[in-house]
């Protein structure tokens, strides 16, 4: 017995039904993926949008033939279905006893095939439970959905996911330690030890050297004894190296030899100008890398020439605060001429 | 070998049969199909009902229709199993030698009626066991065939309970069918006291032979069978057994002991008759459900949490084709 070609309308019917079945069932699961895609795209600002379109559509055709091998309507499988709108079994019994030459068996074949063409096949309409149905359409709502909201923000006409979410979301405030401490050879003037939120600017402090000695940098390469940490982003913990005159006098004798005795990395040592000489990539003297201690006698125009230089500068700078143009003023009163 | 005209013959003796049992023994149509359903598949049948609802009466209609000698065995304590099987008895000839020579009892007969069987002991009962499973007879080590059809209809009064001896399982199981004799509605019982008023005499004519029936039987036992439905039956059976594979949660709750292969038995043999007298030549579904109250009934035994929660062996018989259908996803 052939079911495809004795019963085509019902066989038919089936076909179609397992067909739309498959289509229902892949496109929900597809759909639900295109939108885990997409808006997980979206979040992480992910620009290939068409990689959700891809999978999507790989998805579909992969579960859609899946589902199909599944649903369609094998010769065993239209019996039960039939069987199961009322034939009692009759078709399951033709479709296993279709060898039997039997008296009976033939009756009961005879039987059931009346049975079969009386039967109506609009019952074989596909009834979809109307939860599954919700489930179908809020899947299909939110993949395309979400994948519309992907491909604009891959095109920049709206913000991604984490935009949107750090507007929405209130940040909670960071705070940084700066802390400031002084090698041997000098002392550090000013808040050594602060806590400044993010993006915040972190109270000024100077490098003093002490007698006989001379600053050299910062151990993060900073070369000014004079230090306002802006927009601090992150923690800073940094230490002012000095050294003696009499090394840096030596140093000034030994360009080419740069390294200062100090531990730990200190930065280029300041060489005074000597055109000419020494290495030519040797950073230049910078005047301002010096710092007057208040010891050290340098001779009464050089500090005049200082001290003007710095009240111009001073004068001049309007972003430094009140407070630091202070600080460094009464640093210089207390020097001894 | 079956032909054509026994698949005719079927549907016709059997509106026949039923046409008859119907001149004498009103209402009851499912114990009367359930009856009828049995004897043709030739199993013995348990009718379970108060007194004066007609059981006795059926049993006798049933005899008359299919015009097969009938006996009535009324059980009571002091019945022996001689009285039932028979015995030999000393005899003279006209020479005047003595011998032994077998005088059968009631058993000897196609249909017997084992009226109140519970108020005999368990020794007489028991005579009936090769019997109902045999269908035959030993006497003084020697076997006699009971004439076929054979079967025994028993009935039995669920309420008077002194002075009886309920019925062993082994006993119990050789019963195909336990059917529930209930109370005639009123529209019925309206029309038992009328027909009653005029003549209370049997009036149903035999329609069916020995022969006709016995071919009746073989021509059902054609029927083909699913091995879906084949499954679903033995999976019934299977479910009742509180500690097997298949137990079913209401069976492990309230069963001591399951059905026994008789059951698998009996749902095949019957769902073929019930099919064939429905006009279709397989076995469904339905006919299995349809069958299960009356076969499980008596074979399964409650737990005491089922008589603490006084939950009737129908109710669990229910519960197990429910679930059986719910975990099997049978429409």
């Amino acid at each position: 017995m052939n079911y495809q070609k004795d019963f085509k309308n019902l066989y038919n019917a089936f076909l179609k039904n397992a067909i739309k079945k498959s289509l229902f069932y892949s496109l929900f699961i597809s759909f639900a993926v295109l939108f885990v895609i997409s808006f997980t795209f979206w979040i992480v600002d992910v620009k290939q949008f068409w990689i959700a379109f891809i999978v999507f559509g790989a998805l579909e055709a992969i579960l859609f033939s899946v589902f199909f091998y599944f649903f369609r309507p094998t010769d065993k499988k239209f019996a039960k279905e039939l069987d199961s709108l009322g034939l009692e079994q009759r078709v399951i019994t033709m479709y296993e006893y279709q060898d039997d030459d039997s008296l009976m068996a033939k009756v009961q074949r005879e039987n059931a095939i009346e049975h079969i063409n009386r039967f109506d096949s609009k019952l074989l309409k596909l009834v979809i439970p109307v939860i599954l149905l919700a489930f179908m359409i809020s899947a299909c709502v939110l993949g395309v959905s979400a994948s519309t909201v992907s491909v604009l923000s891959a095109t920049g006409v709206i913000k991604s996911g984490r935009d949107t979410i750090i507007d929405i979301i209130p940040q909670e405030d960071v705070y940084y330690s700066v802390t400031y401490t002084a090698k041997k050879g000098g002392i550090i003037e000013g808040e050594l030890t602060q806590t400044i939120k993010e993006g915040e600017d972190a109270s000024p402090v100077i490098a003093i050297a002490s007698h006989g000695y001379i600053f050299v940098t910062w151990s993060d390469g900073v070369r000014d004894p004079y230090r306002l940490d802006l927009g601090v982003n992150k923690t800073i913990d940094v230490f002012a190296s000095f050294i003696t005159i009499d090394e840096y006098m030596e140093l000034m004798k030994n360009p080419g030899e740069p390294e200062v005795p100090e531990e730990p990395a200190m930065g280029n040592i300041p060489i005074p100008k000597d055109e000419g000489e020494g290495d030519p990539t040797m950073q230049r003297y910078d005047e301002n890398a010096q710092i007057i201690d208040g010891e050290t006698y340098y001779g009464e125009s050089v500090f005049d020439e200082y001290q003007a230089d710095m009240i111009e500068t001073l004068a001049q700078d309007t972003e430094m605060s009140t407070n630091t143009k202070k600080i460094i003023n009464d640093y210089f009163d207390t020097i001894e001429k | 070998m079956i032909n054509e005209k026994d698949i005719n013959d079927f549907s016709l003796k059997i509106k026949e049969i039923y046409e008859q049992i119907n001149r004498d023994v009103i209402g009851i149509k499912e114990v009367i199909e359930g009856t009828v359903v049995a004897m043709i598949a030739g199993g013995n049948v348990l009718l379970e009902g108060v007194p004066g609802v007609g059981k006795t009466r059926l049993v006798r209609t049933l005899g008359r229709v299919f015009g097969l000698p009938f006996s009535r065995i009324q059980f009571t304590p002091d019945l022996m199993p001689a009285d039932v099987t028979g015995t030999n008895m000393v005899v003279k000839d006209d020479s005047g030698k003595t011998s032994f020579e077998f005088q059968p009892g009631p058993i000897f007969a196609s249909i017997i009626l084992a009226d109140e069987i519970n108020r005999a002991t368990p020794k007489t009962q028991s005579a009936l066991l090769e019997a109902m499973q045999e269908h035959k007879v030993t006497v003084m080590g020697v076997s006699r065939p009971l004439q076929e059809p054979f079967f025994v209809l028993a009935t039995q009064n669920p309420i008077e309970q002194d002075g009886t001896y309920p019925l062993p399982e082994a006993q119990m199981d050789r019963f195909m069918f336990k059917i529930l004799v209930p109370n005639p509605g009123l529209e019925d019982l309206m029309t038992i006291v009328n027909l009653t008023q005029k003549t209370m005499a049997e009036v149903a004519d035999t329609v069916c032979s020995g022969e006709e029936l016995l071919k009746m039987r073989e021509t059902a036992n054609n029927i083909p069978v699913a091995t879906d439905v084949l499954t679903y039956a033995m999976i019934l059976v299977a479910a009742t057994h509180p500690t097997g594979e298949y137990a079913s949660e209401t069976a492990k709750k309230y069963l001591r002991l399951g059905a026994s292969p008789r059951a698998g038995q009996a749902f095949i043999s019957c769902g073929k008759v019930k099919a064939l007298i429905k006009g279709r030549y397989n076995v469904a579904y339905e006919d299995i459900d349809e069958l299960a109250t009356m076969i499980l009934r008596h074979r399964i035994k409650l737990n005491f949490e089922a008589v603490a929660d006084r939950v009737s062996p129908d109710t669990i018989i229910e519960e197990i084709i429910k679930e059986v259908r719910a975990k099997y996803k049978i429409k």
